[in-house]
């Protein structure tokens, strides 16, 4: 009987599944010091640096070329084929790859939550300060990201809906999406709470000023004018606008942080995203007239001959950054909103002075009038554009070409106009819906409740 | 009858170890789902051109090759 009983035994000891209640993640280390949580928000700080790994898509030279390639500076006609075909037409072709990024955004969130859940709120430490601040700064900054790209512009009619919203580190979260204002609420809070902490190590990147100028961009995207100006006219004194040489070095410069350039993403070169290729196939696509018309003083205009060569082809160094300028867009935008023209006018004046000479100041009566082949015809309101409002948004487009995709966020901004172009024989079109990007399908077939953007019935594989 | 039962038993557990041995792997509990998922957005189909599309491309084309160079 004992016989059989311990053969029994042995057998099932020396068969069973002996890592079947195996939990512990083998080369993987759970942090628990503010030293982990360090290393773990200043890998995303590299990142974000290098452009590479979460940030590859999100917010580096990469991105800025994708949605350029997708706006209409570009003339998308006259592509020369095949050295263009890797250039994308139109939106629709990229729109199934922003649920890869949708998913890289709460990964990046889920990292920040991490830290946020085990670190004390503000820290108690300058390094636990920084570690903490950083965590609400990319947090703040990935539902921003979130906002422009996953849900309609504010201020437009069919603006109800925002993005799920994750505050804490849980696995089994399945959120609904919260409302648009909760949104712009979660990003001005995170942005907040990392000014707070007032971030000293320049090594985290988001310091006050990068973190304000954030909130400027927020409050100019939610049309919160007064907050958005008050901000802008801050760090413009801080950090002035150049011009001549200082701008010109500024601007022809990839790897660095200068003149008034308060954040970069894509600072340091990244060998496997190397950016060359990026100016080789834009070779291939020359500007439009629409965008190179804008430029009426020619050569006296100092952007004409360092963005783009005889053959309108663009000469332009691709960046994603943050830097004064859009403060001076921002401040000037606001007070023409704000019902004061005349200021609008004299910052615009002031602005423009800067980089045409000799220069004739506009006046109200002379800013002309919105060119025929304008696809931004109204503004942020439904407004048809008046004059003065068109001269704002023609220089900084023109400041603001190859730059963060910021042609794209505006033809978004204001009035998401519709257009075709030809590719291959055939007409494809920018619709309104497009500028609003699907969430992923798969969130949305297993999730109860999680409502997709218009427009995006039908999946395939 | 006793032993009879008992060798049943042994039995049974060596072959009931015998499959436990078989199937004891690294069980990958959660498969990557591929079949009937969908992936992509379907988008509008394009158009074909009608002849004034074709004259602004042209036109393009044509204003592109006179003034730029």
């Amino acid at each position: 009987m004992k016989k059989y009983i311990i053969i029994i035994f042995a057998a099932l000891v020396a068969v069973s599944c002996n890592d079947f209640l195996d939990i512990k993640p083998y080369g993987k280390e759970i942090p628990k010091t503010a030293e982990d949580y360090s290393a773990l928000i200043h890998q995303l700080c590299n990142s974000f640096d290098y452009g590479s790994e979460l940030f590859s898509s999100l917010s580096s030279c990469h991105r800025s070329t994708q949605l350029e390639e997708v706006a209409d500076n570009g003339e998308v006609n006259l592509t020369e084929l095949p050295g263009g075909s890797s250039l994308s037409s139109y939106i629709g072709e990229i729109l199934s790859g922003e649920q890869s990024n949708y998913k890289s955004y709460y990964q990046i969130i889920g990292i920040c939550n991490m830290a946020l859940d085990a670190l004390p709120h503000k820290g108690t430490t300058q390094q636990e300060r920084d570690v903490v601040g950083t965590a609400y700064a990319f947090r703040g900054w990935c539902y921003y990201q979130l906002l422009r790209d996953f849900c309609a512009p504010p201020l437009a009619d069919d603006a109800t809906l925002g993005v799920p919203l994750v505050t804490t580190f849980d696995m089994e979260a399945k959120p609904v999406r919260s409302t648009l204002q909760a949104t712009i609420e979660q990003v001005e809070a995170d942005l907040n709470a990392a000014i707070a902490c007032d971030i000293k190590n320049p090594m985290f990147r988001f310091n006050n000023d990068v973190c304000k100028g954030f909130l400027a961009r927020l409050y100019h995207w939610c049309g919160r004018w007064s907050e958005a100006r008050a901000i802008a006219l801050e760090l413009l004194d801080r950090y002035p606008l150049l011009q001549g040489q200082d701008y010109v070095d500024m601007m022809t410069t990839q790897f660095n942080l200068n003149g008034n350039t308060l954040i970069k993403n894509n600072l340091f070169y990244d060998s496997s995203r190397p950016i060359a290729p990026l100016y080789t196939t834009w070779g291939y696509r020359p500007l439009s007239t629409r965008f190179v018309n804008l430029f009426t003083e020619k050569d006296n205009d100092v952007r004409f001959s360092m963005w783009f060569n005889a053959r309108r082809l663009s000469k332009k160094l691709i960046f994603a950054s943050l830097r004064s300028a859009e403060m001076a867009f921002i401040a000037m935008e606001s007070a023409y909103h704000l019902g004061d023209e005349d200021t609008a006018l004299r910052e615009l004046n002031a602005f423009r002075r800067l980089r045409i000479k000799p220069y004739t100041d506009l006046t109200l009566q002379t800013c002309p009038a919105v060119r025929d082949d304008e696809y931004i015809r109204e503004d942020c309101y439904g407004h048809p554009l008046t004059p003065l409002l068109y001269a704002i948004l023609v220089e900084r487009r023109k400041e603001f070409f190859f730059e963060n995709g910021d042609r794209w966020y505006e033809l978004k901004r204001n009035g998401r106009p519709e257009w075709w172009v030809m590719n291959k024989g055939l007409k494809y079109w920018t619709r309104k819906y497009m500028y609003t990007f699907p969430l992923p399908i798969q969130d949305v077939r297993l999730q109860p409740g999680l409502i997709q953007n218009p427009g995006y019935d039908e999946a395939t594989k | 009858m006793h032993k009879l039962f008992l060798s049943s038993i042994t039995l049974g557990t060596f072959i009931v170890a015998l499959a436990s041995l078989q199937s004891c792997e690294k069980v990958d509990e959660l498969p990557t789902i591929n079949e009937g998922y969908e992936t992509q957005y379907r988008m509008p189909d394009p158009t074909a051109l009608t002849d004034e599309d074709r004259q602004v491309i042209s036109d393009q084309e044509d204003e592109y090759e006179q003034n730029a160079h």
